[in-house]
């Protein structure tokens, strides 16, 4: 055969090879958000970090629940900050970390908190999500002047 | 007998195939990869031995959540298991009755939450069950325990089939706060056959 056609044969059929591999090596790059294991991979993926950090908020608020309802009227604000950061001891979080707004209205008491710390998720690892927590709880408040005038 | 050139003809042929054939090798392989991610994708869609659906099962956390902020009488299921204490105590055991303590919520929960062992009471489990029994059926478990630890409360429908030699079909832990500081609570929701 003819050694200029064994030449071309070569260059084809490693040029074959290369192509094959840079087809998938490069696959990922050009799909949109990078490449999926399985399909809906991202998008699970994705919720499932929504989840995670609802569940932080959760626990947040739950604590924060707790605290308020034990916390007395009299020195509601103290008090309730002092046992929310009992709540918060091992998480990493600190009451420092949040600022409350405190909204009396009839018979209870609406606690608006945000925070200040960031929350950091990585759903896969070419993706990140940022959570600043906050939250609000309502709870039941009487002051005893309120409660003598019911009584 | 083959000329030399012939011979040089055969070996460039037969090199060239063999490259050829890796080609297809890493063609096929890549596609087989391919393939075999698509199978692995419609495996969580498909529930086995039950009538759960993908979707039931991939979001079971924020079920757990929406149940744990379900409101009954006063306090919400998650103030509830928060404040029930990490063991029944002795005077739990003997007398099947909760110690009055300080704390309404704590009283509220022994009371009307668990019984002996910290097992539910019907009252409370027809709570739950009204929120979890139309999408999990019979087969629900409610477990509130230490992290890391043994169970400590359980609430379980019926129909779950659970001990040794089954499995739970799905599950999805959530952790809440106790009252003890830095004692943290896992509240698991899992589905069994």
């Amino acid at each position: 055969m003819n050694k200029k056609a064994f030449v071309f044969l070569y260059l084809c059929s490693i040029a074959f090879v290369i192509s094959i591999a840079i087809f998938y090596g490069t696959v990922d790059k050009q799909t949109p958000g990078q490449e999926s294991l399985y399909f809906g991979e991202k998008e699970i993926n994705l919720f499932t970090s929504y989840q995670e950090a609802e569940e932080e908020v959760y626990f947040l608020e739950l604590s924060a629940r707790l605290a308020a309802k034990e916390a007395s009227t009299e020195n509601f604000e103290k008090e309730f900050e002092e046992k929310f950061g009992n709540y918060l001891l091992g998480t990493g979080l600190g009451v420092k970390d949040f600022d409350f707004v405190y909204e009396e209205g009839d018979s209870e008491m609406k606690i608006v908190a945000k925070s200040s710390a960031i929350l950091t998720y990585y759903p896969d690892s070419f993706s990140k999500y940022t959570l600043t927590p906050s939250f609000s709880v309502t709870v039941p408040f009487e002051t005893e002047e309120e409660e003598g005038f019911i009584g | 007998m083959l000329k030399k050139g012939q011979v040089q003809d055969n070996l460039e042929m037969v090199i060239a195939f063999i490259i050829i054939l890796i080609g297809v090798f890493l063609l096929y392989y890549g596609n087989l990869s391919h393939e075999l991610s698509l199978e692995d994708s419609t495996s969580p869609m498909v529930i086995e031995k039950s009538d759960l659906e993908a979707m039931d099962v991939n979001f079971m956390s924020m079920d757990l959540l929406n149940l744990l902020r379900l409101e009954i009488d006063e306090y919400t299921v998650g103030e509830i298991l928060a404040s029930l204490p990490p063991e029944p105590t002795d005077e739990y055991y003997a007398n099947d009755f909760a110690p009055d303590t300080d704390n309404p919520l704590t009283n509220y929960a022994y009371k009307e939450a668990g019984s002996i062992a910290f097992h539910c009471h019907d009252s409370f489990y027809e709570s739950l069950n009204e929120v979890l029994g139309k999408v999990y059926g019979d087969s629900w478990v409610l477990i509130r325990g230490e992290y890391f630890k043994a169970s400590t409360f359980i609430c379980s429908s019926p129909g779950a089939t659970t001990g040794f030699g089954n499995s739970a079909i799905a599950s999805s832990t959530i952790m809440i706060p106790s009252k003890d500081p830095g004692l943290f609570y896992s509240v698991t929701l899992e589905v069994w056959g």
